[in-house]
């Protein structure tokens, strides 16, 4: 085992696979020579040259697509979009082609496509710099959307994705960039669309994802301390929903919290509770409880802590849930 | 097309008032940003204040203009109170947007200044808005839409050329080309490295210029303004300039050499038009002298008076998602 970041996570996946596999390619702005505008593909360039590791112009709209032409002729590219609030300037590619193309060509073809970008607050800067948008690309078929929670879970999820046949969303959540958490020296993959019970608990289920699993952790720790034990469960993708591990939590502890940073309305919390009201209903003790943020733009600045939710927020429902809600 | 007339003496103090003030702006906000007082990010515009700094003097109040995103300068000549501004970048309630917007997406519309944003390229459309405006209510107004050399390899810059040399509209495009778009150099973000000529074709005007020589940079947006408000359509000016610190400050700037900024920053336009004014006997040392302190003095009581502003309410950040019936 060593320590590893989960800026270094992201590298070493995206290593190991180009290393694997002669079709991977990586194209981003300022991935190649810069090593990332956040260091995160740092080495790439210098390991397997300028056909295989290429800067782009401020073009997002070209560059995912020319991902989604090239998977389905039978590449694999990762494709970096710097900020995901900027996968909107793609959305024609993404939605109408990359999530669509198997299935209007009658199966002709597979988009093993993986768009990767930087999601979620942290950075302070603001609307078009912060946002979720996980449950805009769920809600589309054909697209599976991943968010890992640490360095550990970075790796193999990007692994599997690159391996995924289909295209993949797989939003890094930016303010985890530095978190360090020990990986195993041994290659290992992550399958998609597994939800993981990342500390058992008979109390409460919180369903967290991305970020929000970091914050739930915290959040359970403080809570035993009151002798109340949370069952912390990542759901580490938001499409596929892991319905099983899902369910199994919620009908042993009767009470279901699910966090997400992206705001309530449509969004992956939605889609949980709505799992749970068609399977599980008459399990639950208490109301569902959703942990998100506000409904409005990202402000900037350190007002963006006020907009997003944090570990005391789950702290609170929790409680609130163990009242009846 | 009108007769673009050598810079009088009051437009000349004026300009460098504008670009004095947006100097010591940005000196002072990146002190500010080393010191920890700023959170999140900051994009200096220091050694690219000219343009703005015309802008200022060279448009009228009815004109709309999209700003270029490192221009604080636009802001500052078009009267945009430095306190408020500076307020803004630092998140605070007393901001031009209340402090939510911050330094990327700051706007003043009452002084004709929207569109700016966190989204390269994103201004192009909205420009094009500002201008159907002005055509649609058969203003005087123009709008000008800033923006820098890598926005041009967004598809947005091409639908909105073509579209405003299309149906002629009041549009004035400048370009700020320093010669980088983050880390990447010029050569690699397009083959084409000539901006201006582009606008050949869309059937438009183009013209490129040294950004660090007053007269002809401000030549060449007069004469785009002045056809631009006489119908004859958009052009495009393209400025060839330097930004003398990274990309965001705290950049490592591995991606050039030093010596490349110590050339630009040797031909600083600056100290430059402070000569001529007193060669030209405008205004003598003196004078500048004093202007210069009046400046210093609106600055550090701009920052005294941002810093002592508190940040957002809860109640605040929660308004403005939806306008209501009769919120304007
Ligand atoms: C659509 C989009 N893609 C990427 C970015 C990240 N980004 C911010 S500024 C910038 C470079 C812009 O270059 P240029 O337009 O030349 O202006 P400059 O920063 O050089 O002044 C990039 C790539 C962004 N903000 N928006």
């Amino acid at each position: 085992m060593s320590q590893l970041s989960y800026r270094r996570a992201i590298t070493q996946a995206i290593d190991e696979e180009m290393a694997r596999n002669p079709d991977v390619f990586l194209i981003g702005e300022d991935v190649a020579e810069s090593g990332g505008a956040f260091g995160l593909t740092r080495g790439l360039l210098a390991r397997y040259g300028d056909r295989r590791v290429r800067d782009t112009p401020i073009s997002e709209e070209a560059i995912v697509g020319l991902g989604v032409g090239a998977a389905a002729l039978g590449l694999r590219p990762i494709v970096e979009i710097m900020f995901m609030d900027f996968m909107y300037l793609a959305m024609d590619q993404i939605a109408n082609h990359a999530a669509k193309m198997r299935y209007m060509y009658g199966g002709q073809v597979q988009i093993p496509l993986v768009v990767r970008t930087l999601s979620g607050g942290g950075f302070r800067a603001g609307m078009h710099h912060s946002q979720s948008l996980e449950s805009l690309f769920g809600h589309i078929p054909g697209l599976k959307v991943v968010m890992p929670s640490d360095a550990y879970e970075a790796k193999g999820l990007l692994k599997s994705s690159i391996r995924d046949p289909n295209p993949v969303i797989f939003m890094e959540q930016k303010s985890l960039l530095g978190a360090k958490v020990s990986v195993p020296d041994d290659e290992y993959l992550i399958p998609l669309g597994l939800a993981h019970v990342q500390r058992p608990g008979s109390d409460v289920t919180v369903v967290a994802i991305g970020i929000m699993v970091q914050h739930a952790r915290l959040a359970a720790e403080e809570l035993f301390k009151e002798g109340i034990e949370v069952e912390v469960v990542d759901a580490r993708t938001a499409m596929p929903i892991d319905s099983e591990t899902i369910l199994a939590s919620v009908k042993k502890t009767h009470r279901l919290i699910v966090a997400h940073e992206a705001p309530a309305p449509f969004g992956f919390g939605a889609e949980i509770a709505a799992l749970i009201a068609e399977k599980a209903l008459y399990y639950l003790d208490a109301p569902i409880i959703r942990v998100t943020s506000q409904f409005t733009p990202v402000p900037v600045g350190r007002s963006e802590d006020y907009i997003l939710p944090g570990a005391k927020d789950i702290v609170d429902a929790v409680h609130r849930s163990l009242k009846g809600g | 097309m009108s007769e673009i007339h050598a810079i009088d003496g009051n437009t000349l103090t004026e300009i460098y008032r504008n670009f004095y003030l947006a100097r010591r702006f940005e000196e002072i906000l990146s002190d500010m940003f080393r010191r920890g007082e700023i959170d999140g990010w900051l994009h200096s515009g220091i050694g690219q204040e000219l343009v703005g700094s015309i802008l200022g003097v060279a448009l009228t109040s009815q004109d709309y203009i999209v700003p270029y995103h490192r221009s604080k300068a636009t802001f500052l000549s078009r009267g945009v109170p430095p306190h408020a501004l500076i307020a803004e970048i630092l998140g605070r309630q007393s901001g031009l947007c209340g402090g939510v917007g911050g330094e990327a997406h700051a706007a003043d519309v009452s002084r004709g200044i929207f569109g700016s944003t966190g989204v390269i390229g994103a201004g192009f459309p909205l420009a094009l808005g500002a201008a159907f405006k002005q055509f649609y209510q058969a203003t005087e107004g123009i709008a000008v839409c800033g923006f820098g050399d890598g926005a041009t390899t967004r598809g947005s810059f091409h639908e909105c050329m073509n579209l405003a040399a299309l149906w002629n509209l009041p549009l004035v495009f400048i370009c700020e080309n320093n010669l980088y778009s983050e880390m990447t150099p010029l050569r690699k973000e397009m083959k084409e490295t000539r901006i201006a000529k582009k606008a050949d074709a869309y059937g438009m005007p183009g013209v490129a210029v040294d950004g660090y020589d007053l007269d002809t940079t401000y030549r060449a947006l007069q004469e785009a303004f002045v056809r631009a408000r006489s119908g004859q359509g958009p052009s495009l000016v393209e400025v060839k300039t330097y930004r003398w610190h990274g990309h965001y400050e705290g950049d490592p700037e591995e991606y050039r050499d030093k010596g490349e900024v110590d050339s630009w920053q040797k031909r600083d336009p600056l100290p430059v038009l402070r000569q001529r004014i007193q060669d030209e006997g405008i205004l003598d040392a003196f004078n500048l002298d004093q202007s210069e302190k009046d400046i210093e003095e609106l600055l550090s009581q701009a920052v005294a008076s941002a810093k002592a502003s508190p940040f957002p309410t809860r109640e605040n950040l929660l308004i403005n998602v939806y306008a209501q019936e009769g919120s304007m």
